[in-house]
């Protein structure tokens, strides 16, 4: 499997300890959401960006490899803006917490975790209030080249 | 101004195809009026994912309802709605965004 397939899959498992979502952490997710789906979160890949790594070998030469992910939180409540706001602060709290701790990168496949910045979303067009809070994030992992199925550590 | 023909036409509309509702002014009495009631979908967009969502609407004639409150509630089909938006069609009309409470 090549490491963004790894990656992504590691993030899933690791935002399904996410309180509010449980089991509706979705990735790539296409379909429209269901009110029973939610609260929950979408896991959506964006980009990766590769370098080699100077000063190594020329036989499969180490890899630098930066991949960014949108981690999107999807509430649908009878709340008042501020509470749905609430909410969502204290979804960034969790997801910040579960992405910031150590342990998050013991046997993950990435070396580093960054957390690039925030930015929410509420809406109170239809009948119930919608919130979003999409957190972007980046992983740093190594591969050798040919290799993409083998993050090093 | 509209035509005054415009307006009748925007009043009778809600007058021949509208159902009876129960409207609520905010600290005063509650009557009998009708409106034009509809459940539309509403498109909400979830970082790239489409919610499942709705937008309740309701029309109303301003001579029936006089000056709308967004604390005015109403009553339709036994449900209990808040009012969100409020829109003058210019032609007698009242667009009432609803939420249910």
């Amino acid at each position: 499997m090549h490491i963004l397939k790894l990656q992504a899959d590691y993030l899933v498992n690791k935002l399904r300890t996410v309180s509010f979502a449980g089991q509706n952490v979705f990735r790539n997710r296409l379909y429209e959401l269901q009110d029973r789906e939610m609260p929950c979160i979408l896991v959506n890949f964006q980009n990766e960006t590769l370098s080699k790594d100077e000063g190594r070998g020329r036989n499969h030469p180490i890899l630098n490899r930066v991949a960014t992910y949108q981690i999107a939180s999807v509430f649908k409540v009878k709340k008042t803006g501020e509470e749905t706001e609430d909410l969502l602060f204290e979804a960034q709290r969790e997801i910040e917490t579960i992405l910031g701790n150590e342990s998050l990168l013991t046997d993950s496949p990435f070396q580093f975790l960054n957390i690039l910045g925030s930015n929410m979303e509420i809406s109170g067009d239809g009948d119930t209030p919608i919130g979003v809070l999409i957190i972007n994030i980046q992983v740093i992992s190594k591969t050798r080249s040919g290799f993409s199925e083998n993050p090093l550590t | 101004m509209p035509h005054p023909a415009l307006t009748r036409v925007a009043t009778q509309s809600v007058q021949i195809f509208g159902q009876m509702i129960t409207y609520h002014k905010f600290e005063s009495d509650s009557f009998a009026t009708k409106a034009i009631f509809q459940e539309s979908y509403s498109d909400f967009d979830a970082n790239g994912v489409a919610v499942d969502e709705r937008t309740p609407t309701a029309w109303v004639m301003s001579v029936a309802v006089g000056e709308v409150d967004t604390r005015d509630t109403l009553t339709i089909d036994g449900i209990d709605y808040a009012i969100s938006f409020i829109e003058k069609d210019g032609y007698g009309l009242e667009r009432l965004t609803l939420r249910t409470l």
